[in-house]
């Protein structure tokens, strides 16, 4: 008997999903337990595997559409096995949210299907996200596949009639949305009969904050991208992000990091950063804290976050009680971490609890940067690269040394300029002599 | 006790309209009048001084109808059938409304209505119960507590508009709206007018050239306007005194009859609205923008909501209220509101002025437009006039309009439509208007903001100025 494929919940945040890829295409053999699709959540990127076996009779949701949990995203069951009544619910709901998930269909087109109402419309996930990636109502595209299913190629050879490209606008409208360079065709109209109107192009121009270039196209934004897009706008809002920066002497920390690589022992820069931060951290405690209206809340452990770039975006996995743990058990930990982000395979615990960010992108030749507090954290360090420069000594003489920019930003609004000074000061003296750590 | 779905107090142009509307909607409703249906507007205010005005304007007409070849001999005027005219059309008016009433459905009943609880209104003593109470009972002229304000011959609008003859001459005390519309009256009907304001000039809030050019007129025709002056004591009798104070100069005006115009105040004592705990702000009844006061089942339209004391915003607040009394959801939105004064040439205006848009921070382009370069204002016989048209220089929005002209008052709905459908000036340049018309002002005013006018001289500065002495 056939089955539906849902959108399943992973981790308790998690609302919604976003469909990255189908591993099996419609049609083709399921086995229970192999990789049926991958899909991306706020924070990860997963590969679901199937619950049942049989063939992949239909896709409803499609590479690219964001589905809320628990939805059916598609059936399984046996060839030629008649769906139709697991299709019903699935596929109406699923139609409708598809279209207006991250496209904005012209008004007009919506004219254009209310037509064609009642009548089901079958496409393939490929052609949907044709149309998608066109900007198109794909529901408008006559198929040419068996009983008249949309495929790609109807989608790619398709060609709107005007009406359809040019959504009713005011003329005040369409010369605003001109001059900021917005297309109308991303902007839904509020007026009589969908018109758009100068109050929709004012509202699209406040949330895209800045205008989409005329023949750009349209990237939905991924869960992942959402919540750093918030999280980072709304850190720079509530806090009162003030930056220092110093030069570091990191000419102790390679002979560290040679002496333990001799013996076998692989660390990396960063560990020994971190490593140093969570012993700061100890020593300034208003650093390893989060900022209430109420109170200051002070932590008695260091939880320290460490970004990771991923493909999608970026995550911050977390090193637990980092200040109790030598360098190269933190050297361990983040391997692992790391490991686990570029795959996806972190799990809530991974990536939550932090007191405290380091960054870097040393590795991408950037030597400063400010970077923006993951809240409710009160401070954050940026890590440069490590680059050999000309260093003025005491008696002048000049000495090629390497050197690492650090740049620390802190809420002003729990911590003040001295003490962070301070506390940065720390992180490059114990950098500067490794040997305190001890 | 009769029970309905929506009760209506006060019968002016907010009120019946709002009370045809909820009819409309399928709502039971009635509506209850103290005095006559229409309220101010038709039976003290906009038609009755419109109806007198048109008369005198054509008795103007008549004289200088020789300019025009016409000679009718022996031109002269009686108030007395002037005023009979305006009350033909009054009454007619007034039994138009109530048939318009009757075929919707809405039960009419006369008399003054309390509110009793939130959902009873007491109505001389029978009771009225409704869901909803939309209150619209309007305003009456303001009299200050000037000393000597009840004496003889000193009046208000109200009876200044139940005249059945004509004094003399007038002193006018206020310069606003119904002020110079009574002024523009008078002087027509050749009586010496004087107008004592308050303020450095007449029409606060009106452009400020077209203020100019107004009082030149209005001098040229024998009014006499005093400005910055303070009233302090009047005199009723045959001839009335105004005391006033300029300048720190004590002088004084006489007529044969004063008429107070200086505002109106909202009728909201004695009808129940304090036991109820309506909240108000000086007097008049606080509305959101759904015309809801703070009791939920009671909405609130017209001048007791102190918002702009015009017949047309009345009526479009009835029909946002009595939408929202049908459940719906809507709001009222008093951006692009026109204003009209009947004064000869008429004004209206709508939006921002050139000045309140850069006070708001635009960067505004205007475009004029001289009344006395159009072909028909000429044929009518207009000599002076002004269009001016206000945008934003980037986006070309039309911001505002201000029009001084014959017909101004019908011609600025063609604005606010534009406005209204956001087109910008360059839809109002490039739309074809009829010739003759004076409404080729606003099309010659649109191809002036940029600077593409055909005919007009070529720009050199203060264009306008210059002719405006001709
Ligand atoms: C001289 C003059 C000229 C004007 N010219 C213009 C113009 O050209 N254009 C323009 O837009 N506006 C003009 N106005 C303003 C316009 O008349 C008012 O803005 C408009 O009438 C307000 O409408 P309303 O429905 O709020 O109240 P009103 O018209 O004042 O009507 C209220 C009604 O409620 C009744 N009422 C009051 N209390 C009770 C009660 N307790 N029980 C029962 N009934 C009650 C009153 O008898 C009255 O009939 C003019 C006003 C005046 C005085």
């Amino acid at each position: 008997m056939a089955v539906k494929v849902i959108m399943p919940k992973q981790g308790l945040q998690m609302t919604e999903g976003t469909i990255t890829r189908w591993l099996v295409e419609e049609g083709g053999t399921v086995t229970e337990g192999q990789p049926l699709f991958e899909m991306e959540t706020d924070k990860l990127t997963i590969t679901i595997d199937a619950t049942h076996s049989g063939t992949l009779l239909k896709i409803i949701r499609g590479e690219g559409d964001v589905v809320p949990i628990t939805e059916t995203i598609a059936i399984i069951g046996e060839p030629g096995e008649d769906y139709s009544s697991l299709l019903d619910e699935g596929a109406a709901s699923g139609g409708s949210e598809a279209a207006e998930g991250a496209v904005v269909i012209p008004p007009v087109a919506k004219e254009a299907v209310a037509a064609t109402e009642g009548k089901r419309i079958f496409s393939t996930p490929r052609a949907r996200l044709r149309a998608e990636e066109r900007n198109l109502d794909y529901r408008l595209v006559p198929g040419t596949g068996p009983e008249g299913l949309i495929i790609e190629r109807d989608v790619l050879s398709y060609v709107p009639p005007a009406a359809a490209v040019e959504p009713k606008a005011t003329p005040l409208a369409k010369k605003v949305a001109a001059l900021e360079g917005i297309e109308l065709a991303a902007v839904s109209g509020s007026g009589s009969r969908g018109k758009i109107r100068l109050e929709d192009v004012r509202a699209k121009l406040s949330q895209s904050g800045s205008a989409v270039e005329r023949g750009e196209k349209v990237i939905p934004l991924s869960s992942m991208r959402k919540v750093i897009a918030t999280r980072m706008h709304e850190s720079l809002q509530i806090m009162a992000q003030a930056n220092h920066r110093m030069s570091v002497d990191m000419t102790q920390a390679t002979g560290l990091r040679e002496q333990l690589k001799a013996a076998g022992i692989k660390v990396s820069y960063n560990d020994i950063v971190i490593r140093c931060v969570a012993k700061a951290l100890t020593e300034f405690p208003m650093m390893n804290a989060s900022f209430t209206e109420q109170a200051i809340i002070q932590k008695e452990y260091v939880h320290i976050g460490m970004a990771v770039a991923v493909d999608s975006g970026l995550i911050v996995p977390v090193i637990r009680d980092a200040d109790l743990m030598t360098l190269p058990q933190i050297a361990a930990v983040t391997a692992q971490l790391a490991q686990k982000a570029k795959s996806g395979a972190l799990q809530p615990e991974d990536y939550t609890g932090g007191t405290f960010t380091v960054t870097n992108l040393g590795m991408f030749d950037v030597d400063s940067f400010t970077a923006i507090i993951n809240p409710p954290e009160v401070g954050i360090l940026a890590v440069g690269k490590i680059s050999k420069q000309a260093v003025v000594q005491e008696d002048d003489s000049i000495l090629v040394k390497p050197m690492m920019q650090l740049s620390l930003t802190y809420d002003h609004r729990a911590v003040d300029g001295a003490p962070a000074a301070q506390f940065l000061k720390r992180i490059k003296t114990l950098l500067e002599s490794p040997g305190l750590l001890i | 006790m009769e029970k309905y779905d929506v009760a209506v107090l006060g019968g002016g142009p907010g009120g019946y309209v709002a009370a045809i509307r909820c009819a409309q909607y399928g709502l039971k409703t009635v509506l209850i009048e103290a005095d006559e249906l229409g309220g101010t507007c038709l039976n003290r205010g906009c038609i009755p001084t419109k109806a007198l005005l048109h008369c005198a304007e054509l008795y103007e007409s008549a004289l200088e109808s020789m300019e025009h070849g016409v000679f009718t001999g022996g031109i002269s005027f009686n108030y007395a059938a002037l005023a009979r005219r305006k009350d033909t059309i009054v009454a007619k008016l007034r039994a138009g409304i109530a048939s318009l009433e009757k075929a919707h459905g809405v039960t009419v009943i006369k008399g003054f209505g309390v509110l009793q609880d939130p959902h009873t209104i007491n109505v001389n003593g029978n009771l009225v119960n409704a869901e909803k109470i939309i209150l619209a009972t309007g305003s009456a002229p303001a009299r200050p507590p000037i000393p000597g304000i009840d004496g003889e011959n000193i009046i208000t609008s109200d009876e200044v508009l139940a005249m059945t003859e004509c004094p003399d001459s007038f002193v006018i005390i206020g310069g606003g709206v119904i002020g110079m519309e009574f002024a523009t009256l008078f002087a027509a009907l050749g009586k010496k007018v004087t107008v004592i304001e308050m303020m450095p000039s007449i029409l606060p809030g009106v452009d400020r050239d077209i203020v100019r050019m107004l009082s030149q007129i209005l001098q040229k025709k024998g009014v006499e306007l005093v400005t910055s002056a303070r009233v302090t004591s009047l005199q009723g009798g045959k001839t009335i005194k105004v005391n006033y104070e300029q300048s720190g100069q004590v002088k004084s005006a006489t007529g044969a009859c004063c008429v107070i115009s200086v505002g109106r105040k909202p009728m909201t004592a004695g009808i129940g609205l304090e036991a109820l705990g309506v909240r108000m702000a000086r007097s008049f009844v606080e509305v959101d923008d759904r015309l809801r006061t703070n009791i939920p089942n009671i909405y609130a339209i017209g001048d007791i909501t102190g918002k702009m004391q015009l017949a047309h915003v009345a009526t479009a607040q009835g029909l946002v209220a009595a939408a929202n009394c049908a459940g719906k959801d809507e709001k009222i939105d008093y951006s692009i509101v026109p204003a009209c004064i009947y004064t000869s040439p008429e004004i209206a205006f709508v939006g921002m002025t050139e000045e309140k848009a850069k006070e708001a921070g635009k960067a505004v382009q205007c475009g004029t437009f001289n009344v006395a370069g159009n072909g028909k204002a000429m044929i009518m016989g207009a000599k002076s006039g002004i269009v001016k048209l206000v945008t934003d220089e980037a986006t070309g929005e039309i911001l505002g309009a201000q029009l001084f002209a014959p017909r101004a008052t019908d011609m600025i709905a063609e604005l606010c439509v534009a406005m209204k459908c956001e087109g910008t000036i360059e839809e109002l340049a490039a739309t074809i208007h009829p010739h003759p018309t004076v409404s080729e002002v606003i099309m010659e005013a649109a191809h002036d903001v940029e600077g593409l006018c055909c005919h007009s001289m070529p720009k050199v500065k203060n264009i306008w100025e210059k002719r405006e002495v001709q």
